[in-house]
């Protein structure tokens, strides 16, 4: 088992050069340069020149990769112009906005989507079954933006429930309970918009595998011994549907995180999302750099903790590796 | 299973709505939440800062030797007094007696001096300022040949004279645009380091209005009431700067989670909506101005016809009408009509698609072959209108002024990209352009003598035209100055002049007493109040 961690953690390490190779080079190709929007747009080129030499701009493409690379594999992802800190630093102080609105999103979707797709695969093809079914492939269809525009519309505008941007009511200084109370108020609407189109697929996978689960041999031997659908369902048809689940589950993570971009942005969430959308805007390449390169980490370690989960859960992934 | 399934569910819907059920905002007294779109970097610093997001802190925070009035006048501030020596070369200011930063220590001239010089130094981290460039004593200065520059002397506690290498109107406009440093605050910082003194950026002591208190990056920026400010201790105890979208802020508003926000379209159904909702609608002259910049240097449009060719072949009142819903103004040279300088008599190149085709005709431009397509020696005339995108009413007016030119027989086509990579095409002088969409803010007193866009910055005429305008501070002469430049450019047509947008603002139904200028948003924030 350790040497099967072990060798694909090896294989990730050469991935993760090649991500930051490709990434850089698509960065730094780009016509105009990340100094445009600091530098007064009427400053003479010769000035704007003798700038962008004195901050190492004008560098060959290959001797700035070589640079950053020796900066990153010592921990200094850089400095980002635009925000005035270290890009480690800034993603760190908006990790845990993420985390918190992916880890709810999860959760919400897990809620939701576990009870919804045990029963829509208990009951495949019945009314309800249907219904759940259109209401998915809807779901899936609407873009995550403008489904957060239509819940800002009624949850917000027109019923005046809930706050539509932010993480805290500015201002109110609130703590203790009312604090948790006033977050949480602010999570519901981007919480819900990330997790809707989740829950639609989660759905979708649990279903199918509930209803083949049930045509399986196994389950309809329990069946003759005359077991009861509640000592089948339990034990035996959650912990096989289970499988498919850490998968999605794990392959899930890195989308929330990255995926969080739109909603981040709709709702003006401050985490790794809209800080993604911030570097591109401003063009601020350090932080990109580093953001890209934090979710290829996230990906590919999410991708190890399943391979690893998968080959716990079921020896035979092991064995025919 | 069913009765599991209802009763997760029933949970769920019950966490979620005991959430939604909240009250809603309790409205704290003496809170204002002022609407920003994008995170401010953090750089409060007066001369260094490079976002309008971090400009709207610091002018809050420090405060200015002089600021603006309604018609662009200059009103003491930090300066008691300002008077120009009879040569104009030196301008001598008194300064306000027992004002002090924040942190209690007495504001003197010895800030002034500090912050002007800092600007001068061979170290300082961004391009020399134009104002710094004209000081006497600058070059030995920023080269690091004297230790002093003796342009700038400070006689007495409460007051500096700064003397210029030949008369300078525009240093007045310079002192209302950046304010001014606590020396005992920054001296211990190399001026080489200031950009990355973070901790100092980020914790601005100043004299102004308000005192920083906290930045939550990406979230708000929170500032308190300076009781001691020497204008009057402001009405309102907290102002927030709320970083927040323009797609969501007018829920925002009429919800009260935010107080003053600034309009994002002149919309009739937004506006209607932010009315019918008890809010107020406060409308401006506009201090930006959108253009087509052309390359005066292109072999088609060296000629001066064929450019005002292109202004009369576009409709920009109809612009104005259509994408603004009428809130702005035509303009007809680089600068504002509202500038007390600006000339009454410049071409006003109305709308007139037939005058358009007579200037191409004259200048050599027919459809010979009857394809609609203007030519001349066998080259079609095809034009490419770049433009950023991320300005919805200069996205919208692309299309427009596309159309325009094609019913004057002019091959235009659009294209378009992200900010940075269309200013990149006017920033490289090598690359050629046709015409590009932008925009610029007014600054007032500055007249801009640059046509880099334009590719006509070694143009002698305009050099000339120029440096005459900053060789004066006699009232009258600057005035014969600013009109011979503005008239000369707008009779070359160096540019397509567009429009002006209005200036709005919502203001929820809590704030009164709002005050507020073109060109100082925040004029009067001492006196804004906002309702128990």
């Amino acid at each position: 088992m350790l040497r099967y961690i072990f060798r694909r953690t090896l294989i990730a390490l050469p991935v993760l050069l090649a991500i930051s190779v490709v990434v850089f080079a698509l960065l730094n190709l780009q016509p105009g340069d990340p100094y445009v929007s600091m530098i007064d747009p009427q400053t003479s080129p010769e000035q704007k020149a003798e700038l962008l030499a004195r901050l190492g701009y004008s560098d060959p493409i290959w001797l700035k990769y070589v640079k950053w690379l020796g900066r990153a594999l010592t921990g200094d992802l850089g400095y980002s112009l635009q925000y005035g800190a270290k890009v480690s630093d800034i993603i760190a102080s908006r990790l845990g906005n993420t985390a918190l609105l992916a880890g709810s999103a999860l959760f919400l979707t897990l809620v939701v989507a576990v009870p919804v797709g045990l029963y829509t695969g208990l009951r495949r093809n019945s009314r309800a079954d249907l219904a759940i079914s259109m209401l998915s492939f809807v779901v899936v269809s609407i873009p995550t933006f403008f489904l957060g525009m239509v819940l800002i519309k009624v949850f917000a505008a027109d019923l005046r429930w809930l706050p539509t941007s932010g993480v805290v009511t500015v201002g109110a200084k609130r703590v203790g309970l009312d604090h948790v109370i006033d977050v949480a108020r602010h999570l519901v609407l981007p919480a819900v918009v990330l997790a809707a189109s989740n829950i639609a697929i989660m759905n979708r996978y649990l279903r199918s595998s509930v209803s083949e689960l049930l045509g399986q041999d196994f389950i309809r031997t329990l069946f003759a011994k005359g077991l009861s659908r509640r000592q089948i369902i339990n034990p035996h048809l959650l912990r096989n549907a289970a499988k498919p689940l850490v998968t999605i589950i794990s392959l899930e993570i890195p989308a929330l995180l990255s995926g969080a971009l739109l909603t981040e942005t709709v709702f003006s969430w401050p985490g790794i999302g809209r800080l993604n959308y911030e570097a591109v805007i401003n063009r601020d390449y350090a932080l990109l750099m580093g953001i890209i390169l934090f979710l290829a980490v996230i990906t590919l370690f999410a991708n190890l903790i399943a391979d690893i989960v998968y080959a716990i859960v079921d020896p035979r992934v092991r064995v025919s590796k | 299973m069913r009765s599991k399934f209802i009763r997760t569910l029933a949970i769920t819907v019950a966490l979620l709505g005991g959430v939604a059920a909240a009250p809603a905002i309790a409205q704290e007294n003496s809170v204002l939440r002022y609407a920003i779109w994008s995170n401010p970097n953090g750089t409060f610093h007066p001369s260094l800062y490079f976002t309008d997001y971090d400009r709207a802190i610091i002018f809050n925070v420090y405060s200015r030797l002089v600021t603006l009035d309604e018609k662009q006048g200059y009103v003491p501030s930090l300066a008691k007094s300002y008077e120009y020596s009879a040569d104009g070369k030196s301008l001598t200011l008194k300064l306000r007696d027992g004002v002090k930063w924040h942190d209690g220590v007495p504001f003197t001239a010895a800030d002034v001096v500090f912050t002007y010089t800092s600007i001068a130094s061979g170290d300082y981290p961004l391009d020399t300022p134009a104002f710094a460039a004209q000081l006497e004593g600058f070059e030995a200065y920023n080269s690091g040949a004297a230790e002093t520059i003796s342009g700038i002397t400070s006689p007495d506690d409460l007051t500096v004279t700064f003397t210029f290498k030949a008369p300078y109107a525009a240093a007045l406009a310079h002192f209302a645009d950046r304010p001014v440093l606590a020396k005992h605050v920054w001296e211990g910082t190399p001026i080489a380091q200031w950009a990355e003194a973070t901790d100092l950026l980020r914790n601005p002591i100043g004299t102004g209005p308000y005192k920083f208190s906290e930045f939550v990056s990406d979230q708000y920026v929170s500032l308190v009431r300076n009781d001691e400010y020497f204008g009057g201790a402001p009405k309102i105890e907290t102002l927030i700067f709320k970083v927040t979208n323009a797609q969501t802020a007018q829920t925002e508003l009429l919800n009260g989670e935010l107080d003053i926000a600034e309009l994002s379209s002149w919309n009739q159904a937004d506006l209607r909506t932010y009315e019918d909702n008890g809010a107020k609608i406060i409308e401006q002259t506009g201090v930006g101005g959108q253009y087509l910049t052309l390359d005066n240097t292109d072999s088609r449009l060296a000629d001066p016809r064929v450019r005002q060719a292109l202004i009369h072949a576009i409709n920009r009142q109809g612009i104005v009408d259509s994408v603004l819903y009428g809130h702005g103004i035509v303009f007809n040279s680089n600068a504002h009509p509202d500038s007390p300088y600006y000339p009454a008599d410049l071409d006003a190149y109305p709308y007139d698609p037939a005058k358009a085709k007579e200037l191409l005709a004259a200048a050599g431009w027919a459809d010979t072959d009857g394809d609609g397509v203007l030519d001349k020696d066998g080259e079609k005339f095809t034009f490419t209108i770049n433009f950023p995108v991320g300005n919805k009413t200069r996205e919208l007016s692309a299309p427009i002024i596309q159309q325009n030119l094609q019913a004057v027989g002019i091959d235009a086509e659009l294209i378009s990209a992200d900010f940075n990579s269309t200013l990149a095409i006017l920033q490289n002088a090598e690359t050629p352009f046709d015409g590009v969409l932008m925009g610029g803010t007014f600054r007032p007193g500055q007249y801009g003598s640059d046509l880099w866009w334009e590719r006509l910055e070694h143009d002698p005429k305009y050099v000339e035209l120029a440096a005459a305008v900053n060789s004066t501070v006699d009232d009258g002469e600057l005035r014969v100055a600013v009109g011979a430049w503005l008239r000369e450019v707008n009779n070359e047509a160096v540019r397509v002049w567009l429009y002006i947008p209005n200036k709005g603002y919502a203001l929820s139904p809590r704030v009164t007493n709002y005050t507020s200028i073109p060109y100082e948003t925040f004029a009067g924030i001492e006196n804004w109040t906002v309702a128990e």
